[in-house]
């Protein structure tokens, strides 16, 4: 074939294509409404946007301002590297919800105030109001007493020796400083060590079977951290023990609150439980 | 065939000034911008894409493709080539999906055809059958054109049908000048071959 007539097809396929079609003008209206509505979806997405971000940044600088970030980020922390000491919580027939679900949980509200101080110094009063409350049904703790009564915490005896102990009224009321604790250094850990603190009361209370010795760290968490992630659980634990040693007073008044409801519900049905077992 | 390589047409300094004014425009997103581009470029651009895709219908996707991406193309713009230029390279980047796609359409209506093409011949004649087989000619060889790779296909409509130069068409598609003869000769050869299958003689 010639060269001729190839670039007579070649002419002929460009004078086919001459000529602004009649849909030429409905080609520019859709191309002019294809832009704006991607200007428009983007001063969409920008008008939502900024508002969330200035929400965000202002509550972390606020958060960042009123010493709450460093709490926030700790138990983020917790959430994200305690997966065994969920495990631990998971097989314990005791107390205490698994960390990782404590520490982001918000407490269902607040009918219940600031437990009030009872006029019987053994029971429990408490700083603040109950900060979180994650009910949770376990099974009371099966037997309590069934060890010989041990030393109270707040004496100076650095061990619990259950022929010494009086039953003296028990103060829970955290301020006191414990006595000289072996395992739980007494010193003013900063935030984020607090968390730390109760992880070893936890430790101590599950795993270290010294139940006198995990009292004191409970209470030495409840002293730096009476508002603190875990302080209820390390209320209801510590009752647990108390129960454990035998201290039937100081446990019925630690467990009050709780069946009384003050803590949101938080075991509520388990002290009462607890409270009528260990009364009779 | 030789390539002869004209020197570039230059318009005149207000013409250029007028289209650097609307590079500008661009650049900062003027919806109006558009507009005026479109008005000013869209006959070149859909004459291209339809002598590229064979296919009015997509053609004019082609052209609706090109100038809502223009607002973003053009950031890239280095003012080396003019601006129509560019807005012809810019079709011709998206232009893949559409020959494709017309070409299957084409070969689709092939298989489904009942009659082979009629050797077709340009011969002079009466006004309408000129304008039959001038179209029959076209259609021919927009199917011969569906065998070609796309970046053939490009070179010759731009040399061969649009008769630019070859520096132009370069420029357009950004290779070498070297590269663009080469294609085109290659597309030459095989579309003589194709047209005499087609029993065009």
């Amino acid at each position: 074939m010639s060269d001729d007539l190839l670039k007579t097809a070649a002419r002929a396929l460009r004078e086919e294509s001459t000529g602004e079609p009649p849909i030429g003008d409905r080609t520019r209206a859709r191309i002019l409404h294809g832009l704006h509505e991607r200007r428009r979806k983007r001063r969409t997405g920008f008008a939502l946007g900024i508002p969330l971000a200035a929400v965000f940044a202002g509550s972390t600088a606020w958060a960042g301002a009123s010493g709450k970030l460093g709490r926030w980020v700790d138990e983020i922390v917790a959430v994200v590297s305690a997966p065994e000491e969920g495990a631990e919580l998971a097989t314990a027939s005791t107390a205490s919800t698994p960390f990782p679900a404590k520490s982001l949980s918000t407490p269902p509200q607040a009918s219940s105030p600031e437990p009030s101080e009872a006029p019987d110094q053994e029971s429990t009063s408490v700083d603040e109001a109950p900060e979180r409350v994650v009910p949770e049904a376990a099974p009371p703790e099966p037997r309590p007493a069934s060890v010989p009564v041990a030393a109270p915490r707040h004496s100076d005896a650095p061990s619990s020796t259950s022929t010494d102990r009086a039953k003296a009224p028990v103060r829970v009321n955290d301020v006191t400083p414990s006595a000289k604790d072996d395992e739980v250094e007494d010193e003013a850990p900063p935030e984020l060590d607090t968390l730390a603190l109760y992880r070893k009361a936890h430790r101590l209370h599950f795993d270290g079977g010294d139940p006198g010795a995990a009292i004191r760290a409970y209470d030495k968490y409840l002293r730096l951290a009476p508002g603190g992630t875990f302080a209820t659980e390390a209320r209801y634990n510590r009752a647990l023990l108390l129960l454990r040693l035998g201290e039937r007073s100081a446990a019925i008044a630690a467990l009050t609150p709780f069946a009384e409801g003050r803590y949101g519900g938080y075991r509520q049905s388990d002290a009462q439980a607890l409270i009528d077992a260990a009364s009779k | 065939m030789s390539l002869r390589v004209p020197l570039p047409v230059t318009g005149t300094r207000a013409a250029l000034d007028e289209e650097q004014l609307l590079v500008e425009r661009l650049q900062a997103g003027e919806a109006s911008a558009i507009a005026d581009a479109y008005d000013a470029f869209s006959g070149p651009v859909r004459a291209f894409a339809k002598r590229l895709v064979g296919d009015d219908a997509a053609a004019e996707d082609l052209v609706q493709e090109v100038f809502l991406a223009l607002p973003r193309a053009v950031r890239r713009f280095r003012g080396d080539s003019r601006l129509r230029t560019f807005v012809i390279s810019v079709a011709v980047n998206h232009a893949k999906h559409f020959v494709r796609g017309a070409a299957r359409r084409r070969a689709a209506v092939d298989r489904m055809a009942e009659e082979p093409l009629e050797s077709i011949a340009p011969r002079a004649s009466a006004c309408p059958e000129h304008h039959a087989e001038r179209r029959q000619l076209a259609s021919v060889l927009t199917r011969a054109l569906d065998d070609l790779p796309l970046d053939q296909r490009v070179a010759f409509v731009l040399c061969e049908v649009e008769e630019r130069t070859a520096r132009e068409a370069a420029t357009i598609v950004g290779s070498p000048e070297a590269t663009m003869r080469t294609r085109v000769f290659h597309a030459k050869r095989k579309l003589r071959e194709a047209l005499a299958r087609e029993g065009v003689r």
